[in-house]
């Protein structure tokens, strides 16, 4: 067993393949404290994995296994939530890009990677944490940082969220962020137990709430990253 | 007779209302039910067990509204209802 730090986090992992301990490698931790929690992979998790996506090669199974339940500890007990997003920061703050898999998230960042150079950090590609602390929302680098495999064991606090569509036109809008719950619904790990959901309800009521939302119609081009970039700066 | 199966959740979200799944029911239920205060007025008569008539005598004795526009009105929401796969009947 090791212990990994992963959203301000101590949490015990047992990783069996070596797929699994690449890929959490750089969130190992060797502060000398006792872990937060454990996670431990039974037989029937990985199979749940598999009733999810069949097909892939068995570590897979044990790497989104374990995410789910390091997803589902955070928001039982740890005030935070999983949300599929492209996330980066610009000067310490993050944006982060949702939207139904194959809209185009991931080319969106790459595109502020490319119009604003090293000014973005990407925070993760794919499958960051956020956290509540202290009044306050902080997007996590995780290890699960999807296809092209772009994260950054950071910690930065929320700025924006941006409803991405695609468009013939790059347009970009303020929302009522309140009015969005099923966007982040549709894109987080959905908890069976009522206290879990009653939290992941307050936590969204908060951060949408409180952090500015907005809809973005764009297309593939350097002038979609500039318009988005300046829809949400204020 | 129209009942809310098991293991739906409400929850007060901003200035309305939600429905969501919990336990087996999130099995079913992805999605979310998004409800203003009438909205919740008849849920509420659904949790615990009635019927169409009921609920619209209740409206009509609660809200400021004309029999026709409730009867529509109550038959959308137990259409959505159904659709959403969320009663026992």
């Amino acid at each position: 067993m090791s212990i990994y730090k992963i959203a301000d986090l101590y949490i015990d992992i047992d990783p069996k393949y070596e797929y699994t301990k690449e890929r959490l490698k750089d969130y190992i931790s060797d502060d000398n404290v006792a872990p937060d929690f454990s996670v431990r992979l039974t037989r029937d998790l990985i199979l749940q994995e598999v009733s999810y996506a069949p097909g892939l090669p068995e570590p897979c199974y044990e790497s989104t296994a374990i995410y789910r339940q390091i997803c589902l500890k955070v928001l039982e007990k740890y005030n935070g939530f999983f949300f599929h997003c492209s996330a980066l920061s610009v000067d310490n703050q993050a944006y982060l890009f949702t939207a139904q898999s194959g809209t185009g998230k991931s080319t969106h960042t790459r595109i502020w990677r490319e119009v604003f150079g090293d000014k973005v950090v990407m925070i993760n590609d794919d499958k960051p944490l956020l956290r509540l602390i202290d009044g306050k929302f902080y997007v996590y680098g995780t290890p699960w940082d999807g296809k092209h495999a772009i994260s950054n064991n950071i910690k930065v606090p929320l700025k924006a969220i941006c409803f991405l569509h695609r468009g013939e036109e790059n347009k970009i809008s303020k929302v009522v962020g309140i009015d969005h719950l099923h966007n982040i619904l549709n894109q987080t790990i959905m908890p069976k137990s009522s206290t879990s959901m009653i939290n992941l309800l307050d936590i969204l009521e908060k951060m949408l709430t409180d952090i500015p939302t907005y809809e973005l119609y764009c297309n593939i081009s350097q002038e979609a990253a500039r318009v988005s970039y300046m829809g949400m700066i204020e | 007779m129209i009942k809310s199966k098991e293991g739906l959740l409400v929850r007060k979200f901003g200035d309305k209302y939600v429905i969501v799944a919990i336990d087996d029911m999130a099995d079913e239920f992805h999605s979310l039910i998004t409800l203003n205060d009438t909205g919740l007025f008849i849920w509420k008569l659904i949790e615990k067990g009635t019927d169409a008539d009921k609920i619209l005598e209740n409206i009509l004795s609660t809200y400021d509204i004309d029999e026709e526009t409730a009867k529509a009105d109550i038959q959308n929401f137990i259409e959505s209802a159904r659709k959403a796969g969320i009663l026992n009947e």
